[in-house]
C-alpha cells in the first residue's frame, strides 16, 4: 500500500467513529493501528432480545457489508451447556456483575475441576453496591465456568456447570 | 487564575448538577463517561463527553489515570469530583495538580489528614472540638480491654481506616468484647488493608448533624447551617433536613462554632461538612468526621441560604473570596430532602435496576426542587448506587415543609422500577418523624415492625 495521505486518515477516523463495535486492525509501512471497540449493552433481558445495531467489517469503503453482531458469549455459552447434558446449571440470581474471585488479585472462588460441596461459594453477583454470594446448589465438580470474572450478566444466565463427581 | 473548562469526574445526578452549575458559571464542560453511561443524561449535556472505561466503576470512575488522562487530553483546567468515587482521593488531587489540572476540592494534604479518622480525631482535639471518649489504635486484645475499662460499655468498634458502616462493631458487655474485637479486625482488614481498630463510647439515643462549611485560599472559613441527617439505614442517610429543629439553640450555636474552628485550624479551603453525633439523653455533641466534598444532601443547605454550594466551589477552585461574611448568611424556612432510591423496600430494600417506564415528577417550583439524571425510557444500569433523585422543598417551618414533602411524594409516578417513593411515603406520616422523636436506628426499629412492613407491601403493589 502507498503511504497514508491525510484524507485517508479522515476517512479511517469516520468509519470507526460511525460504528458502535468494530475490532479495526490496519497496517501501513510498518505503523500498525488496532482499534477495538465493543458495543456495549445491558444486562437486561429486554435488552438482550432487541436486535443489536450492525458491526462494521473491516474495509475501506463505507458500504462495508452490515453483519448484525451476535453476542459471541451467548453462542459460546449454549455451546458450553450442550457439551454437558447432565450437568447442573449454575444461574445468575439477579442482574448485575460476576466476580469469580472474593476480590481483586486473589485466587477465584473455584476453576474447572474443583470439587465443591452443596452451599459452597462459587461467585459474588453485585447490583448496585449490593454483594449477593453464588453458592453450589449440590455437591459436584465445575466442569466449566461460562462467564469471565467482572462480566455484567443478566438474571438467570448461566453462570457454570457442576458435573457429578 | 480563572477556569475555562470543566473535567466532572462522576455520574448521575451529581454531574447534571455540576453541569449546571459551569454552565451557569460559562464553564465549558467535559464529562467522563463509563461504557454503560455513554447516553446518560450528563453525556448529552456536556459540551462533550469522553468515554473513560468499562461499565465497572473500578475500571472507569475509580480508574486516576484513565480519569486524568482524560481531563488532560481535552484541555480541561479544572476537575469536579463530585461525591464518592475518587472525590476524598488524595492520589487525585495530587495528580491533577502535577498536570496543571485545578482539583475543585481541598489541597491533597488537607484530604489526607482529614479522611484519616485517627488524625482527624486528633485534630478535632487540638481545635478543643469535643470527641466521643475512645481509644486510637488499639492493635492488640490487652489494648482492646483496657481501653474498654476506661471509656464504659457499651462501646463501638471500628476500622481506623474505614468509612460509611464498614467494619463496625457493637458490644455491650465484657464478655462480648474478645470475638467484636477479633470480627471488627478481621473486617477492617479484608476492606481496607488495615487492621488497626478504633474503639469509642456508644451512644443509645443519637441523631446525626453535620455543619456546612465553606473556606477560602485566603483564610476565610464560615459555616451555612446543619442538616440533620437521623434518618438513616444501615448508616445510609433516607432523609435530610435543616435547620437542626430539634436540638436546644445553644447547642446547636457551638456545634457551628466547632465546626469552623476545626476548618480554619486545617486552612480549609471549599465546601466541606463536619459531622456530629448528638447524644440526646446528654444534649451533647461529639465530632464524628469531615467530609472534604460536596454532598448528596447539600440542596438542603442550597434551600435554606439561598447560596449556590457549587458554585462557591468553582469560585473558591478559581482562587476568589468568599463574598459574603458570616453575618450575611441568613437561614430561612425550612428545607426536607428525601433520596428516592432503585430498592424494593419491603423487599429488604432489593436493589430494582431497569428501565423506567414511566417517570413523573411533581411540578417544580422555588419550594419544591428535584435533583436527578432520570426521565421517562431511561435504563437505570445495575452497576452503580441506587440512587434515583433527590426530592428537596422548602417551608416557612417545619410543619409547613413537612405537608408540602407529603404532598409532592404522593403526586411523584415512577413505574417499570421498583422505588423507595411508597417507604419514604410511609416515613413521612409516621408521629415519631413528625414530632421528632427519632435517632439514628429509629428506621431499623420501624422496619423490625410487622405491621409496618406489612403496609408497605400493600403499598408497593
Amino acid at each position: 500500500m502507498s503511504e497514508l495521505t491525510y484524507r485517508d486518515v479522515l476517512r479511517l477516523l469516520k468509519l470507526i467513529n460511525a460504528s458502535d463495535g468494530i475490532n479495526f486492525d490496519f497496517e501501513s509501512n510498518g505503523t500498525r493501528i488496532k482499534v477495538e471497540r465493543d458495543a456495549f449493552q445491558l444486562p437486561f433481558a429486554e435488552q438482550a432480545a432487541a436486535p443489536s445495531k450492525p458491526g462494521i467489517a473491516t474495509g475501506t469503503n463505507s458500504d462495508a457489508q452490515a453483519k448484525p453482531k451476535t453476542s459471541d458469549t451467548t453462542r459460546k455459552t449454549s455451546a458450553k451447556a450442550a457439551d454437558f447434558p447432565d450437568a447442573t446449571a449454575v444461574n445468575a440470581p439477579m442482574v448485575g456483575v460476576f466476580y469469580a474471585a472474593p476480590e481483586p488479585g486473589r485466587p477465584p472462588f473455584v476453576e474447572v475441576g474443583s470439587k465443591v460441596k452443596q452451599g459452597d461459594q462459587l461467585g459474588i453477583i453485585e447490583v448496585m453496591k449490593l454483594f449477593t454470594s453464588v453458592t453450589a446448589p449440590c455437591d459436584g465438580v465445575v466442569v466449566s465456568i461460562l462467564v469471565e470474572n467482572q462480566q455484567a450478566v443478566a438474571k438467570d444466565e448461566v453462570l457454570l456447570l457442576l458435573g457429578t463427581s | 487564575m480563572s477556569l475555562r473548562r470543566i473535567f466532572v469526574s462522576n455520574r448521575g445526578e451529581i454531574a447534571v448538577r455540576i453541569i449546571r452549575a459551569c454552565q451557569e458559571a460559562g464553564l465549558e464542560t467535559v464529562v467522563g463517561v463509563s461504557q454503560a453511561d455513554q447516553d446518560s443524561m450528563a453525556a448529552r449535556m456536556a459540551d462533550r463527553a469522553i468515554c473513560i472505561g468499562p461499565a465497572s466503576s473500578s475500571d472507569s470512575y475509580l480508574n486516576i489515570d484513565a480519569v486524568v488522562t482524560a481531563a488532560v487530553g481535552t484541555q480541561c483546567d479544572g476537575l469536579h469530583p463530585g461525591y464518592g468515587f475518587l472525590a476524598e482521593n488524595g492520589g487525585l488531587a495530587d495528580l491533577c495538580a502535577e498536570h496543571g489540572v485545578t482539583f475543585i476540592g481541598p489541597k491533597s494534604e488537607t484530604i489526607r489528614r482529614l479522611g484519616d479518622k485517627i488524625k482527624a480525631r486528633a485534630l478535632a482535639k487540638s481545635a478543643g472540638v469535643p470527641v466521643v471518649p475512645g481509644r486510637d489504635e488499639v492493635t492488640n486484645y490487652e489494648e482492646a480491654e483496657a481501653a474498654a475499662d476506661s471509656i464504659g460499655f457499651p462501646i463501638l468498634l471500628k476500622a481506623a481506616a474505614g468509612g460509611g458502616g464498614r467494619g463496625m462493631q457493637v458490644v455491650r458487655a465484657n464478655d462480648g468484647l474478645k470475638s467484636a474485637f477479633d470480627t471488627a479486625r478481621a473486617e477492617a482488614k479484608a476492606a481496607f488493608g488495615d487492621d488497626t481498630v478504633y474503639m469509642e463510647r456508644f451512644i443509645g439515643s443519637a441523631r446525626h448533624v453535620e455543619v456546612q462549611i465553606l473556606g477560602d485560599c485566603h483564610g476565610n472559613v464560615i459555616h451555612l447551617g446543619e442538616r440533620d441527617c437521623t434518618l438513616q439505614r444501615r448508616h445510609q442517610k433516607i432523609i435530610e433536613e435543616g435547620p437542626a429543629t430539634a436540638l436546644p439553640a445553644d447547642l446547636v450555636d457551638n456545634m457551628r462554632r466547632a465546626a469552623v474552628e476545626l476548618a480554619r485550624s486545617v486552612g480549609y479551603e471549599g465546601a466541606g461538612t463536619v459531622e456530629f453525633i448528638v447524644d440526646q439523653d446528654e444534649d451533647e455533641f461529639f465530632f464524628l468526621e469531615v467530609n472534604t466534598r460536596i454532598q448528596v444532601e447539600h440542596p438542603v443547605t442550597e434551600m435554606i441560604t439561598g447560596i449556590d454550594l457549587v458554585a462557591q466551589q468553582l469560585k473558591i477552585a478559581a482562587g476568589k473570596r468568599i463574598e459574603f461574611k458570616q453575618e450575611q448568611v441568613r437561614l430561612e424556612g425550612h428545607a426536607i430532602e428525601c433520596r428516592i432510591n432503585a430498592e424494593a423496600a419491603s423487599e429488604s430494600f432489593r436493589p430494582s435496576p431497569g428501565q423506567i417506564a414511566e417517570w413523573h415528577a411533581p411540578e417544580l417550583s422555588d419550594v419544591i426542587r428535584l435533583d436527578t439524571h432520570c426521565y421517562s425510557g431511561y435504563t437505570v444500569p445495575p452497576f452503580y448506587d441506587s440512587m434515583l433523585a433527590k426530592l428537596i422543598v422548602t417551608g416557612i417551618d417545619r410543619n409547613d415543609a413537612l405537608k408540602r414533602m407529603s404532598r409532592a411524594l404522593a403526586a411523584f409516578r415512577i413505574s417499570g422500577i421498583e422505588t423507595t417513593l411508597p417507604f419514604l411515603k410511609a416515613i413521612i406520616e409516621r408521629p415519631e418523624f413528625q414530632s421528632e422523636q427519632v435517632s439514628t436506628r429509629w428506621v431499623e426499629t420501624l422496619l423490625d415492625d410487622p405491621d409496618f412492613v406489612a403496609r408497605l407491601e400493600r403499598s408497593q403493589q
